[in-house]
């Protein structure tokens, strides 16, 4: 296992004003090059979890290291912001400029980068997501899944350790939901980028290599996608969903059929049912 | 016939450099207490469609009808339309204004004129039909979770009392379980003896709920009919982006390595009794 | 519809003027203006109608755009012209009917006053059709960087205005949007009196502004999580740069500005 690169012991936040923590002594690890889903009902904390990795939010208890960093002055949440990039959910309230490419040299300008470096970079990262065509188009005209992947290459300029994805598939139509996280999956395998993942969509966890679900504002789930999903109660009770050949499966092996456990895609169910025959 | 649509043409900006083409010679029928389903990606047309269905797009006489009335004649009575047809947009809870739930939910049936005992009536009704607590009426809308507010903005229109009810992706950024619960009601609505028309992404609940599905494409649509004979073109609907349900995929596979399915097989339950059948000998 | 209304009429193109830096076009616009008012005479007037339609002509835009950007100012450009008609009432008579009464003299001002609101107006005109808003702004951010020293909020601004450009297309948007979604629940927003229309607007105008606010709420957490701090250390990836044809043009301004002083002095009229 790498060395972790997200460490959180305990973490508690709560909002000025509420009754209770939004996220509660929560302890979680995340290692260099993992690609994490965090799953949960509206409210369970996922979004709270996402900021504090972020540094828009501080801990109120608790400690939680980004990178080596744990963030106490407002100089350590910029560092921590460096290396931690976050793409939002609504498309449409990420972009800050009228030009794509300058939305994306947005954040290498407010780091003080200099000119010729912004350019070489932004050229980079709007070529990883596949955007170069459109570095002169205004984001306007611009699908919803092509303004997320514009904003995967503004955070991506900054040449990020980890980027946190809260629900930037939400919103999107099917080709955009999978063009958005086919980016997130490859610059996760090809770049060794950590990637905290959080959606709604199990079949977008299904394919982590870990799952975390939260629930009032603590862990209440964690395993690899298999591991979690084959507790089907307990995930249907906190809100979510399990995969179609996940419930199928268990079907089949009610009525007789030796399944193994936790068969999760159309491939795999297809595979051990032609054995079966 | 409640909505009939023959050959609609809708090209937006005629004549300028912005000319686009968003439905092409579209056709369609929905018949009395159908639900039917309308698949499409962001760009296919069918917000532009639906919006013809109670006259906020307008078309050339003859194309459009509703319960029989042209709604291209210039003299047609837009308002007794809207009364027919409720329209719920993509995230209506974005159109919520009102200081109170009540008063918003009465805002649809104060235009439609009606006196204020049948709007008080119909907003308490309304209410229940989507499910939210009485105590929720004095609430400011703007205090009450996504769903809820979603429920309010759905509730708003059912107060209208429409006959058609076409909903755009009334799920779209629900978690799983609002998901869930969304379809529930939308499915109840139905059941009460409402027409509906649901616009979707998601394969998986057009073919759960709907009796008839049109697939849009590039505004055409590419595909009509049961959900049964629309996913037997899983190729086709895979080029154009949208997926079939993960049980007709199976199928698909597991046709191809000599299992005896079923064309069109897509419900987890046949799906299920279809392979107990080939792997027990039928019994 | 709302979609339909284009602004900053900016006509977009690779002409010299259009490649210009858009410091050197902000402070020509302003030596145009400042030539016109110089200008004692029609000679003077016509030497410059002649530059600005030179200048327009390499730009490729058609004349009819210019006119019409003439079309909202018309009846002030009348209104200039009737006024000083009437009023102006030194030298020798032409027409005299009941209290009307018209001279050479009023003639000419009227002619002068009108001219030279239309030579402005044109002038102004020719900036914002061949610059950007974008460039535009960082052009004015540019020139009023040094005015930092007495705190003004040149960056502040011009971010200002670069982010109500990036949002005014989401927000006709959403206006749309929430208008339809609206008339379908039987809202009427086109008949009836002043009030009533005016109290139809309601149902618009809140979900807009409830939607506006919630969007600047997460625009600035955006920004924050890509370490936007102010001004201060920020850099820019594209420099503005003056260039061999700024010194031209600048020099062009010059050379009218002569003319225009000599035409005052010598001019036949």
């Amino acid at each position: 296992m790498n060395k972790p690169i997200i460490e959180a012991r305990n973490v508690s936040f709560q909002y000025e004003g509420a009754q209770s923590p939004a996220v509660n002594d929560v302890s979680l690890s995340v290692a260099q090059g993992e690609f994490v889903a965090v799953l949960g009902r509206n409210g369970s904390g996922k979004s709270t979890f996402a900021k504090l990795l972020n540094a828009l939010q501080l801990p109120t208890s608790g400690e939680l290291i980004v990178n080596g960093i744990k963030a106490v002055t407002e100089d350590d949440c910029y560092e921590v912001r460096k290396s931690c990039g976050m793409v939002f959910q609504n498309p449409d309230n990420q972009i800050v400029t009228t030009i794509v490419e300058e939305d994306c040299a947005f954040g290498l300008e407010n780091l003080g980068t200099p000119p010729e470096e912004i350019r070489r970079r932004v050229d980079e990262a709007l070529e990883s997501v596949g955007m170069s065509d459109y570095a002169l188009a205004s984001p306007s005209m611009l699908s919803g899944g092509q303004k997320q992947r514009i904003a995967v290459a503004g955070v991506l300029a900054m040449r990020p350790k980890i980027i946190v994805f809260d629900e930037s598939t939400a919103m999107l139509d099917p080709i955009g939901r999978r063009d958005v996280f086919g980016i997130a999956r490859r610059l996760n395998l090809e770049e060794r980028i950590t990637v905290v993942w959080i959606t709604h969509f199990m079949e977008e966890a299904a394919l982590a290599d870990r799952v975390v679900v939260m629930d009032g504002g603590k862990i209440a789930l964690e395993g690899t996608p298999r591991e979690v999903f084959s507790r089907t109660e307990q995930v249907l009770e906190l809100g979510l969903d399990v995969p179609e050949m996940m419930k199928l499966s268990r079907q089949l092996r009610d009525k007789g059929l030796s399944l193994p456990e936790g068969l999760m895609t159309v491939e795999e169910m297809a595979v051990e049912l032609c054995r079966l025959k | 016939m409640p909505v009939e649509i023959k050959k609609l043409t809708h090209v937006y900006m005629p004549g300028t450099p912005f000319e686009a083409r968003a439905l092409n010679e579209v056709s369609l029928n929905i018949r009395d207490g159908e639900f039917i389903g309308i698949i499409g990606h962001t760009g296919s047309g069918k917000s532009t469609l639906i919006s013809h269905f109670n006259g906020l797009e307008r078309s050339q006489p003859g194309v459009v009808f509703v319960n029989g009335v042209d709604l291209g004649e210039k003299d047609t009575d837009m308002i007794a339309v809207r009364r027919v047809v409720g329209l719920v947009f993509q995230y209506p809870e974005y159109q919520l204004f009102e200081e109170t739930v009540a008063k918003d939910i009465a805002f649809g049936p104060r235009n439609l004129g009606l006196d204020e005992a049948e709007i008080e009536r119909r907003v308490a009704r309304a209410i229940e039909l989507v499910g939210l607590d009485a105590s929720a009426a004095e609430k400011s809308p703007f205090e009450l979770s996504g769903g809820q507010k979603r429920r309010v903005a759905i509730a708003g229109v059912l107060a209208m009392q429409p006959s058609i009810l076409v909903l755009d992706e009334p799920a779209a950024g629900l978690d799983p379980a609002g998901r869930r619960d969304m379809l529930e009601l939308v499915k109840s609505i139905h059941a009460s003896g409402v027409t509906v028309v649901m616009v979707s992404h998601s394969m998986d609940d057009v073919g759960r709920l709907c009796d008839r599905l049109y697939v849009l494409n590039k505004g055409e649509i590419a595909f009509s009919g049961t959900p049964a004979e629309v996913f037997v073109h899983d190729q086709r609907l895979h080029e154009i982006g949208l997926d079939v349900p993960e049980c007709a995929k199976l199928a698909r596979k597991l046709r191809e390595a000599g299992y005896d399915m079923p064309e069109g097989i897509y419900r987890m339950e046949d799906v299920r009794d279809a392979i107990l059948r080939n792997l027990n000998g039928g019994k | 519809m709302l979609k339909n209304i284009t602004l900053g009429q900016y006509f977009p193109g690779d002409s010299l003027i259009h490649r210009l830096d858009p410091r050197t076009k902000l402070l020509a616009t302003i030596a145009l203006i400042a030539i016109v008012f110089v200008s004692k005479g029609f000679c003077g007037f016509l030497l410059i109608a002649a530059f600005i339609l030179a200048c327009a002509a390499s730009t490729g835009i058609h004349l009819k755009f210019l006119i019409k950007g003439l079309k909202p100012i018309f009846f002030i450009i009348v209104f200039t012209f009737v006024l000083n008609l009437f009023f102006q009432t030194g030298g020798e008579e032409l027409v005299h009917i009941w209290i009307i009464r018209i001279t050479d003299e009023g003639l000419r001002m009227a002619s002068f006053m009108a001219v030279r609101l239309i030579l402005l107006v044109v002038s102004s005109q020719l900036l914002t059709l061949t610059t950007s808003p974008i460039s535009l702004t960082d052009g004015l951010e540019t020139l009023f960087r040094p005015l930092q020293v007495i705190h003004f909020p040149a960056h502040e601004i011009a971010m200002m205005m670069s982010i109500a450009l990036r949002f005014i297309p989401t927000l006709m948007d959403e206006a749309d949007k929430i208008m339809k979604a609206q008339k379908a629940r039987g809202a009427n927003f086109e008949t009836g009196s002043v009030v009533a229309r005016a109290k139809a607007m309601v149902p618009l105008l809140v979900p807009l502004f409830v939607g506006a606010f919630r969007r600047a709420e997460e625009l600035a957490l955006a920004m924050d999580a890509r370490c936007y701090r102010g001004g201060a250390g920020r850099t820019r990836m594209k420099q503005l740069k003056y260039q061999t044809i700024d010194l031209l043009a600048a020099l062009a301004i010059a050379a009218l500005l002569a003319a225009v002083i000599l035409l005052n002095r010598f001019g036949p009229f």
